[in-house]
């Protein structure tokens, strides 16, 4: 047993422990170069973590906005007056870039990405720490940049988070009419994401390197926890995916601001020939670009998150992960097939049919491998000894939730019914089944689970347990029926229902939605409560409150120093998921527990 | 414990059971939450594809949750009790992954006769060797910021005296909004927009598309009920607005509706996206003919040599080619429009606007 051993080189370590509580007056230096220009990996990944909160926050305000326009049309929102169309558009727009880039993939990649990584891997930090603390530090100007923005003539982007061309190059909808404007919405939109690609980049790069490089003595690649997996398979997925984005906004950029027309096929305008411009460009071709980032992207929201579930799950059913290896090559095959059926997002969009056809089938395999990682979750479940522990709660909901989101692309795959259900509320259903019911379960999920090991306290399981069951409950309130709205035909990023008179019959149902929505957005209160209350006055964590196998929690001591571990390197015997192995008495049986007598069979 | 989760789980079926027994009362015959009633020829093999898909969805979808949950019942944790020592089973492994490979071709496969059928245009009426103008009928579609613009041809004779459709002659004449065809004959329509992208969407009929700039394309659809059969089972009623500021009280008050096929616009397009409405006025073919006749007479020269109006020739520019190399010339205005549609149309919402405004002040 060498935990307690690296515990007490922990706290020889503890100068630059990352909570600096230790003895000593305050130092405006030390503090700045603990808490924010800090190159520690721990450290990154809780400025991720903050920041992802904050604008997870502003992301659901917004979210709230668009829903109450939906259910009372041109009333006042609170603390934001009455929507126009043109402030409807920018409230989902602005709803949806700040969840995707600001609050989903930085939480994942940036926060657990970052914490978890090194330490489950048993490296010191990340083979970069200065890049990674410059992916950091691209994301506050990008904020600022976003933020800002809603402040600027015309307001904030308003042209949905794929910002289709030709409307995002349209000044007249965007700059109210000014044409000099440069620093407006959509510009400040198109900078902002461009910033965060770079932030995605370099973090990317950092855990391909530090997980090809880094490992400890004998943690071969198929002993690795797979949310380190999870983040490994994304980080390539993101590496490449992500420049063709950043190129792709370029060239955006430049059609708004250099008069290049890369995406303009040319302007005609009834009464004013001024406003005639010549084109030339492909309104498909960014479509084309841009899905061929933001398919992908869906899976950088959702494979980490699957990690992390995979990980609790085993946690806490006490019982190896089944079919491991199917896991990983079910998470690698969705990444593989993630680069091609970027289209299907583009079968109405007036495209050969025939690729949609192609888009099609690629399409219907890539549900395969999220079928395999259902099931092997289940296999997991099956006769195993559950805890249920907050984590788990989450956890579980991730699956439950995310075979409605899976199944339902299989209607939107399935081309003819896709003409029906494209663009209508089906397909906001599905991708909030994914993402929120999903992954932003899966996030709180996490958090619940290494809180402990972050902050050296353990959260409040009560409000946990309520927090998750209010928000399992309020979510199906919001999401479920947006299917059944989305099959009556309502189509997504209206602002009013007023024109289709042959929808007005489900208005009921829309102020149902808005109603679980507000509770929903209420229940979150419980967590911020929670989360903040925990890190000053939660119970004192030991160092494995959860009895896990992984290195994170066997050989760090809780929160772990500057440098992770002793100074000794944690040597790895064995695959991460042993739980309830015959080889020991306990029902865990650490990765780097070395058993002595060695077991002989392998000699 | 177990027995407490029963409970549990009874309750929340009850109060789905209850939800859904609600939801089916509230639902009245044209505005429900599901699929409406489709009225194109293709609309039934996409609702077949769609419950086909639902049904296999729901067997997975029961069968994994309910896996799941009675999991969640059995295993909990139990003193003495150990969980089960495995990694996996690999026959399992292949099982689940070949069973719904299988099942995942097999909707690949029966949905791609349906796909070709609406969206390949070389499959079109138009498109056959054989084909008559009375087999078909042809519109143009024009969208812009916030309406749509169809275009019906003239009928003339080609030179072998077959009769063909023609834009751009005496008898081509333009709509706004409303797009009127006959019962039970393929429409197909051309379409291409003039600023942004918008998407065509005819829910009755299953049909969407996007209207592209800088592309035509073409699509059809067709409607085996006229707009006079559906009102038939959709009386005249009065319905409930969705909600609007009335004398700055928030109210929703019961408006007299008739029954119209709408036509949505499902894609972005900017302020007024959710306003760019529009109608389809399914008539009988008679009916259609009588109306189309009178409306062409109207643009075409009479005994005198007169028009009663001008066609907007302006629509051209869209559909120049060069005859050189093939390629379609876009954005090039005609000078000599000073007077032409568009000058005429923007008058006309500028009058339209400045009487909503005058009712408004009533």
């Amino acid at each position: 047993m060498s935990t307690a051993e690296h515990h007490d080189h922990g706290h020889d370590h503890g100068g630059g422990d990352g909570h600096g509580h230790d003895g000593g007056g305050f130092s405006l230096s030390r503090f700045f170069f603990t808490y924010v220009w800090s190159t520690d990996h721990k450290m990154i990944a809780k400025q991720f973590l903050f920041s992802g909160l904050a604008f997870f926050c502003v992301g659901g305000l917004l979210a709230l906005g668009v829903r109450w326009q939906l259910a009372w049309p041109g009333t006042s929102v609170p603390f934001f007056g009455t929507v126009d169309g043109r402030q409807y558009n920018m409230l989902f727009t602005m709803h949806a870039s700040v969840m995707i880039f600001f609050v989903i993939i930085p939480l994942l990649g940036g926060a657990f990405g970052n914490y978890i990584i090194p330490l489950q891997i048993g490296a010191r930090d990340m083979a970069f720490p200065w890049l990674n603390a410059a992916s950091y530090w691209l994301m506050p100007p990008a904020a600022i940049i976003v933020v800002s923005s809603f402040f600027v003539t015309g307001g904030a982007a308003g042209n949905g988070w794929t910002a289709y061309p030709p409307l995002s190059l349209q000044e007249s909808y965007q700059t109210a009419g000014d044409k000099a404007l440069f620093w407006n919405g959509q510009n400040m939109w198109l900078m902002g994401v461009i910033l965060v690609g770079f932030s995605s980049v370099f973090g990317s790069l950092n855990y391909v390197a530090t997980i090809i490089k880094m490992r400890a003595p004998g943690m071969t690649l198929m002993r690795m926890p797979l949310t380190v997996w999870s983040l490994f398979i994304t980080a390539i997925l993101s590496l490449f995916s992500t420049p063709v984005l950043t190129g792709t906004l370029i060239m955006q950029l430049m059609d708004r601001s250099l008069g290049t027309t890369f995406f303009n096929p040319g302007y005609l305008h009834p009464a004013d020939k001024e406003m005639y411009s010549m084109g030339g460009g492909q309104a498909l071709l960014w479509q084309h670009l841009f899905w061929f980032y933001s398919h992908p992207a869906v899976y950088l929201m959702v494979l980490p998150a699957m990690g992390m579930v995979s990980d609790i799950i085993a946690v806490f059913a006490r019982k190896p992960i089944f079919g491991y290896k199917p896991m990983i090559y079910s998470m690698s095959s969705i990444a593989g097939l993630g680069f091609i059926v970027w289209a299907h997002h583009m079968f109405q969009s007036g495209m050969n049919p025939a690729l949609g056809m192609t888009f099609m089938v690629s399409t219907m395999f890539i549900a395969l491998p999220s079928a395999v990682k259902v099931f092997n979750w289940l296999g997991t479940l099956w006769r195993g000894s559950i805890i249920f522990s907050t984590p788990m709660l989450f956890a579980l909901s991730f699956v439950s939730m995310f075979i409605i989101g899976g199944l339902s692309g299989i209607f939107m795959a399935t081309t003819p019914v896709d003409m029906y259900i494209h663009d209508t509320y089906f397909i906001v259903a599905h991708i909030h089944y994914v993402v929120f019911c999903g992954t932003v379960m899966a996030i709180f999920g996490g958090i619940f689970f290494w809180f402990p090991k972050m902050f050296g306290r353990m959260m409040n399981e009560t409000l946990g347990k309520i927090h998750c069951i209010l928000t399992f409950i309020f979510m199906n309130g919001v999401f479920g029926p947006m299917h059944m709205v989305g099959l009556g035909g309502q189509a997504r990023r209206y602002a009013s229902l007023e024109y289709q008179p042959t929808l007005w019959g489900m208005q009921p149902m829309n102020r149902m939605i808005t109603v679980c929505a507000i509770c929903l957005g209420f229940s979150q209160l419980f967590f911020f409560y929670n989360f903040f209350h925990s890190i000053f006055f939660g119970t004192k964590a030991v160092d494995n409150p959860w009895n896990a196998n992984s290195l994170e929690w066997t050989d760090t001591p809780t929160p772990p120093g500057h440098g992770n571990f002793g100074e000794k390197l944690p040597t790895v015997y064995r695959p991460p998921y042993e739980y309830n192995s015959p080889e020991v008495e306990e029902d865990w049986l650490p990765q780097s527990k070395k058993l002595t007598p060695a077991p002989a069979a392998g000699e | 414990m177990i027995f407490r989760f029963k409970k549990l789980i009874a309750t929340l079926a009850l109060v789905m059971a209850f939800c859904a027994c609600t939801t089916a009362c509230a639902r009245e015959k044209w505005e429900g939450y599901w699929i409406p009633e489709g009225v194109s020829s293709y609309s039934k093999d996409i609702d077949n594809l769609f419950y086909f898909v639902l049904i296999l969805t729901g067997v997975v979808f029961v069968a994994t949750e309910g896996a799941l949950i009675v999991f969640i019942c059995k295993y909990r944790k139990q003193e003495g009790q150990k969980s089960f020592y495995t990694h996996g089973n690999h026959t399992l492994e292949m099982i689940w992954t070949i069973t719904p490979a299988v099942t995942l071709i097999f909707i690949a496969l029966i949905q791609a006769r349906t796909w070709n059928q609406i969206k390949d245009s070389s499959n079109f009426v138009d498109k056959k060797p054989d084909a008559s103008i009375n087999d078909y009928v042809h519109v143009q579609l024009f969208a812009e910021q916030f309406s749509w613009f169809f275009r019906y041809p003239a009928k003339v004779a080609d030179s072998t005296g077959k009769m063909t459709y023609k834009y751009g002659v005496p008898g081509t004449f333009t709509e706004e909004r409303v797009l009127t065809v006959p019962k039970g004959k393929p429409i197909i329509i051309e379409m291409t927009s003039k600023d942004v992208i918008h998407s065509f969407f005819l829910p009755y009929m299953r049909l969407k598309q996007d209207v592209v700039p800088g592309m035509m394309i073409r699509c059809w659809f067709d409607a085996s009920k006229s707009t006079a059969e559906m009102r038939e089972d959709r009386p005249q009623m009065m319905l409930r607005h969705p909600g609007k500021i009335i004398d700055g009280k928030f109210e929703t008050p019961l408006v007299d509706t008739q029954w119209d096929y709408p036509i949505v616009c499902a894609e972005l397009c900017g302020i007024q996206h959710y306003q760019m409405w529009g109608r389809v006025k399914v008539l009988e073919q008679k009916e259609y003919d009588a109306w189309a006749e009178t409306e062409r007479k109207k643009f075409m020269k009479n005994k005198d040599g007169d028009v009663e109006q001008e066609e907007a020739t302006n629509f051209a520019h869209y559909w120049q080619v060069n005859p050189e190399t093939q390629q379609r010339i876009y954005g090039k205005v005609k000078e000599d429009d000073a007077d032409g549609f568009y000058n005429k149309r923007t008058a006309l919402t500028f009058a339209h606007h400045e009487e909503a405004k005058k009712e408004e002040k009533k």
